[in-house]
């Protein structure tokens, strides 16, 4: 094999495995840095932090929508079950469940409440037994990573919506059971 | 001489080391710039078909951390990017557009001006977004949405003074067609007006 096909094949097989590693590892990078800011504010998992409407100068997450109020948690199961819960607000609601690699696997709407008030469990398997018993009837969601973040979305309208985000905010619940 | 050729072969494996590690991450950006990626193109907007959702690939999950991290899947919202006016050319913050379009099928939807950054916009009136609240069609059954750098009669949102921006559409709880096929979606037309400033 002539020197400069060696030197042209090393060149490609480097860059090959650069790509796929940085490919593979960007999104739980990423991820890994979006948890430690959110853990540092509130200092540590399974604690909600609310945030008010994002501004220009929100740097959490790329792309914030203006027209959302947020509340955003580190889920950790690694000790036990997480209870995820709260109260919709009227405007759209929801509850963003995301893994470590970034995908949301699961969605909470205002379909899953019952009397109003939406819970459900994480835990490592459907296995009920580590679940307190006055917990057992909530719904169990199985995370594919055992740490990521749960992000409740508020619509926010006007003054109004803004009162009534602040309210529901007040509500969620991400916390060890 | 030997010394000579030591130094020689160090440097050449150096520089085979770096070309390569520059090759592969310049094909990253590239892969993660849509080259590859499950995608719809309607007109000016794109669309991820796997943003968010437990099936997205290598390539959607790298994208999704770099541009749109903690999106939801798209059967909870469906999310319209836009870089480039319709006649194809780069957004810039000194020209003006107008966005205009019919309703859009979705229980709530809103669109927003982010900086190249991908974040908001500097504005002392946070006008960064607007939705379908604001946006009332007229007697032809569109709404209308202006943008540029200066005010503007009308419904208008800023692009700042210089650089590029871009546009995000997103439709939360997506009619069932839409969230099935988002090229069913009537996305909104994006046209330059005049000269830029």
């Amino acid at each position: 094999m002539r020197p400069w096909v060696k030197i042209l094949l090393a060149v490609v097989i480097i860059a090959a495995i650069t790509h796929v590693v940085i490919i593979l590892a960007s999104p739980y990078l990423i991820m890994r840095s979006a948890m430690g800011g959110m853990l540092a504010r509130t200092g540590g998992a399974n604690i909600p932090l609310s945030t008010p409407t994002a501004t220009a100068t929100s740097r959490a997450v790329v792309k914030p929508s203006p027209d959302l109020a947020y509340t955003v948690c580190v889920y950790d199961i690694s000790q036990g079950p997480v209870l995820i819960g709260g109260v919709p607000s009227s405007a759209y609601w929801s509850i963003g469940l995301y893994a470590a690699n970034t995908d949301n696997f699961h969605v909470i709407t205002p379909k899953a409440s019952v009397g109003g008030h939406v819970n459900v469990v994480l835990a490592k398997s459907r296995d009920r037994a580590e679940i307190p018993a006055w917990k057992r009837e909530y719904p169990v969601v199985v995370p594919p990573s055992q740490r990521g973040i749960v992000l409740w979305r508020y619509l926010v309208l006007d003054e109004a919506g803004l009162v009534d985000a602040r309210a529901a905010q007040k509500t969620a619940i991400c916390q060890a059971l | 001489m030997r010394a000579t050729s030591t130094i020689r072969r160090i440097a050449l494996g150096a520089g085979v080391l770096a070309g390569g590690v520059a090759l592969g991450w310049a094909s990253t950006l590239a892969m993660q710039r849509g080259f590859g990626q499950q995608t719809i193109t309607i007109g000016p907007w794109q669309t991820s078909l796997s943003t968010g959702g437990t099936d997205a690939d290598m390539y959607t999950r790298a994208m999704v951390a770099r541009t749109g991290l903690l999106a939801l899947n798209r059967s909870e919202t469906t999310y319209f990017t836009a870089t480039h006016d319709d006649a194809g050319q780069p957004l810039q913050a000194r020209c003006r557009y107008e966005v205009v379009g019919k309703p859009l099928s979705a229980r709530w939807w809103s669109l927003t001006v982010y900086a190249d950054d991908l974040f908001l916009l500097p504005d002392p009136n946070k006008r960064y977004s607007v939705n379908m609240k604001d946006a009332t069609p007229g007697p032809d059954g569109t709404f209308r949405v202006l943008l540029g750098p200066e005010r503007q009669s009308g419904l208008w949102l800023p692009t700042g003074a210089a650089g590029g921006f871009n546009l995000l559409l997103r439709l939360y709880n997506p009619s069932a067609d839409v969230a099935r096929d988002p090229a069913m979606a009537r996305v909104p037309h994006i046209t330059k007006m005049g000269d830029c400033r």
